[in-house]
């Protein structure tokens, strides 16, 4: 992976821990990878300015951003304003001219091949991108085993990626007693995302991604375990 | 108080003994910092920078042995204040953001539209063609663009985009500048 592509993940909370401490060891050396890394967080305020983003991405980098809210605001504003206000680039080749109203047997191929390669991509984003509401109403639940403990462990954090097709995640502690229920909450906002059984699958539409806490309590309501992880929605 | 007879005193001396190269070796290390509790998604990041740098400061003026470099050491300082927040999540106030909440957002993006123009108004005609050009393209486009601009200008891939990333940061810095200029004139008018 080129270090553009490793920077990247980083400012996006993508990569593994042990290859995020390796990646700051190096960057707390070098001052040409602390320049490289300012240089994709502004690429990156770029493309999302101009919607360049995945889902996922877009996600990650608003969580990114609201580590320091009044800084970064004016950044997305200016690459917003960049974006709009910028004229096209010039281009070194001459632009085409204007199609004629019946165009000539050439063109027609020309126009032909062009709308077969639109369809072709339309195409090829319908097959590898689906949408990600499930095409039947059964629930796809996805379950995930917790590993108890409040403080993230660096070497091994947890990290759950919820694949797009799953509509449910399934929380599972080690030793869950009967009739015991489970609370998640967001880390960054402190909002409660849900609370319910233990054994239920929770709604991906009531998911955020970013670091939860997942706390689960015996049926009297008193805390057994909670668990700490990074939540990113496929 | 300077930071000459200041807890910083050492950690100043330690990153360099010219004080030029210091200032800039901390500005360098204080950004590595806020990357660092930016991408753990920790809130106020600019805060916990430095909070890792007055520990680090009170650290070395304490007399702390410096096994390795100064930013390897504040990088242990960090990874062990955000071990803390782990255990024990820090309370911290909301922010209060008075200038977005007095002026509507479509006025600020007007101003920040007639500051960037100005802005790019001020380069030199070469420049604001090339950061245009380089910025503005995407996908392979952009690719092409940036090869053609290296070329051009005789320089490598890697030199254009640190020389374009430095004109974008002074381009950004001119547009904060005009905007907060804007701002507290009409703040004054009304």
């Amino acid at each position: 992976m080129t270090d553009e592509a490793l920077l990247r993940q980083y400012l996006l909370g993508q990569l593994p821990a042990p290859d995020r401490d390796a990646l700051e060891d190096r960057l707390f050396a070098d001052a040409n990878l602390l320049e490289q890394l300012a240089q994709v967080e502004t690429d990156l305020f770029d493309a999302a300015a101009r919607h360049q983003l995945s889902p996922a991405e877009l996600a990650a980098w608003q969580a990114y951003l609201s580590a320091h809210p009044p800084a970064q605001a004016f950044r997305t504003r200016f690459a917003a304003a960049f974006a709009k206000n910028a004229p096209p680039a010039p281009l070194s080749a001459p632009l085409p001219a204007p199609l004629p109203a019946s165009p000539p047997p050439s063109r027609r191929f020309a126009w032909f091949a062009a709308t077969a390669a639109a369809l072709a991509l339309l195409a090829f984003f319908w097959w590898n991108f689906p949408s990600p509401r499930p095409t039947t109403a059964e629930p796809v639940v996805f379950a995930f085993s917790l590993q108890p403990g409040t403080l993230r462990d660096n070497s091994q954090p947890q990290v759950l990626r919820l694949p797009a097709r799953a509509t449910h995640l399934r929380l599972d502690f080690p030793n869950t007693p009967t009739g015991a229920q489970i609370a998640l909450r967001h880390i960054d906002s402190e909002a409660l995302l849900w609370e319910g059984p233990a054994t239920a699958g929770i709604p991906r539409t009531t998911l955020r991604p970013g670091d939860c806490l997942a706390t689960l309590r015996n049926p009297q309501g008193q805390d057994l375990a909670d668990a700490v992880f990074l939540l990113s929605l496929e | 108080m300077a930071l000459n007879d200041s807890p910083y005193s050492r950690l100043l001396r330690e990153l360099s003994s010219e004080p030029d190269q210091a200032a800039l070796r901390f500005a360098q290390l204080r950004q590595r910092l806020v990357y660092f509790f930016s991408t753990r998604r920790l809130p106020f990041a600019e805060d916990l920078a430095d909070e890792a740098l007055d520990r680090c400061a009170r650290r070395l003026d304490e007399g702390a042995p410096l096994h390795s470099t100064v930013e390897a050491f504040a990088l242990g300082i960090a990874r062990n204040l955000e071990r803390e927040l782990w255990k024990k999540p820090p309370t911290v106030p909301l922010p209060t953001h008075a200038a977005s909440a007095s002026q509507p957002a479509s006025e600020l993006s007007i101003s920040l539209a007639t500051c960037l123009d100005h802005c790019l108004d001020e380069l030199n005609p070469a420049e604001r063609q090339h950061i245009l050009r380089f910025y503005t393209a995407s996908g392979g486009e952009k690719i092409r663009l940036r090869q053609a601009l290296a070329a051009e200008l005789g320089i490598d891939p890697n030199a254009l985009r640190v020389r374009m990333h430095r004109l974008r940061l002074r381009l950004e810095s001119c547009v904060r500048s005009c905007a907060a200029c804007n701002q507290s004139t009409s703040g004054a008018i009304q």
